[in-house]
């Protein structure tokens, strides 16, 4: 990641429509995704997206550069709406994210209990796994996401990783 | 680096061997997901884009030079000091927002009390400002400073005193050096506490310039 290619996109954003279309479209597709692994349903994630890109829209000309990634910016906006989301109860269950069929059954079986343990674990333990593991955020992004330093980012992985661990063998007993 | 690559990069081999099946189950996992792709993506970029409020750039021709503006439906956002030099003065403009549209021209009342004020005819201006990317600190220091009357100077540490922050003259300095609307908002008019002109983005010579033209004893 370069921050001064961001500082750049932001300022191309607050300026023009076509430089917040780009950081649009570099950023709508992440978004999506981040809110569709946590609610599950595509028509509500594009909802979610969407009001991520009003907010941002709203936001850009007053955002102050603060040399974090942008992407930061909008995660946390979407964590918000997420979490509106939940709140409102305007969701029923939901589906996991449909797994993939790789064809092999002990890897499948594996991530199985990988998911099932992940449940366990606390929403702090599940997010920042997630984040790392699914949305595949960087560690800065993560970072400043989670208002701390990139290396306490990987102490709490560490321990998230190894309390799941620890369920999955468990369990595995 | 993706978290996940520095994550696996500072694990000691131990960790590694011990983290190793949960790490590459939890990488292939996501790959296999299967998110379906989606579809009002186009139609949110077009809407919004649509409500973009852009900002855009002109020139004014005063007497004092080419003057650049930038400007939004919420008010001047930036001017840029008078250049003898119609290019220059576009080049510097579009080299602080980039992309934003060239107006034909300014609008009027902008491009009218810029020339009146660059011909002497005007003492105070009241076009609109957009101050909203302007943070908290500047804020207060521009606000103070627009009290400075027409042909009166006032010293960075007045400045500093004025919005209770005495010893933070050198940050004064920083955030007038920094003012997105001079001459509107009239850094110009602050100078140091010897009578020394000091600092100005325009060049000092055009500070003094100003500072004569607003007949202010320097």
């Amino acid at each position: 990641m370069n921050l001064n290619a961001d500082r750049a996109l932001v300022r191309r954003a607050q300026t023009s429509a076509t430089g917040f279309g780009e950081l649009f479209d570099i950023y709508y597709e992440r978004i999506y995704k981040y809110a569709y692994r946590r609610i599950g349903a595509r028509q509500n994630a594009e909802d979610i997206a969407a009001i991520v890109f009003e907010e941002a829209l709203r936001g850009i000309q007053k955002y102050r550069w603060q040399n974090k990634p942008i992407a930061a910016w909008l995660y946390k906006i979407a964590a918000r709406r997420v979490a509106d989301f939940y709140r409102s109860g305007a969701r029923g269950e939901v589906e996991p994210v449909e797994r993939g069929d790789d064809g092999i059954e002990d890897k499948v079986s594996e991530s199985v209990s990988m998911r099932a343990g992940l449940q366990r674990l606390s929403e702090g333990d599940q997010e920042i796994i997630r984040l790392t593991f699914f949305d595949e955020l960087e560690t800065e992004e993560i970072a400043a996401l989670l208002d701390c330093t990139a290396n306490s980012i990987y102490v709490r992985l560490h321990r998230a990783l190894k309390r799941l661990k620890a369920i999955m063998e468990q369990e595995a007993k | 680096m993706k978290a996940r690559d520095a994550y696996r990069s500072q694990l000691n081999n131990k960790e590694k061997e011990e983290m190793k099946m949960l790490l590459n189950s939890l990488t292939t996992t996501p790959r296999a997901e299967k998110i379906p792709a989606p579809q009002m993506q186009s139609a949110t970029r077009a809407k919004l884009l649509a409500a973009h409020n852009e900002f855009q750039l002109a020139l004014v021709e005063t007497r004092l030079g080419w003057m650049g503006v930038a400007f939004n439906a919420q008010g001047l956002v930036g001017l840029h000091l008078p250049r003898a030099s119609r290019a220059d003065t576009l080049r510097g403009l579009q080299e602080e927002y980039p992309n934003a549209r060239i107006a034909g021209a300014a609008p009027r009342e902008i491009s009218r009390e810029l020339k009146e004020y660059a011909d002497g005819k005007r003492r105070a201006f009241e076009v609109p400002l957009n101050l909203v990317a302007v943070k908290p600190f500047q804020r207060a220091v521009l606000e103070v400073i627009q009290k400075i009357p027409f042909g009166q100077v006032r010293t960075y540490a007045w400045v500093a005193r004025e919005i209770g922050k005495p010893r933070a003259v050198r940050a004064v300095g920083h955030a007038l050096g920094a003012n997105p609307i001079p001459l509107i908002l009239p850094c110009h008019r602050v100078i140091g506490s010897d009578g020394g002109l000091h600092g100005y983005g325009g060049g000092l010579e055009l500070k003094a310039r100003l500072l004569r033209l607003e007949g202010a004893m320097i």
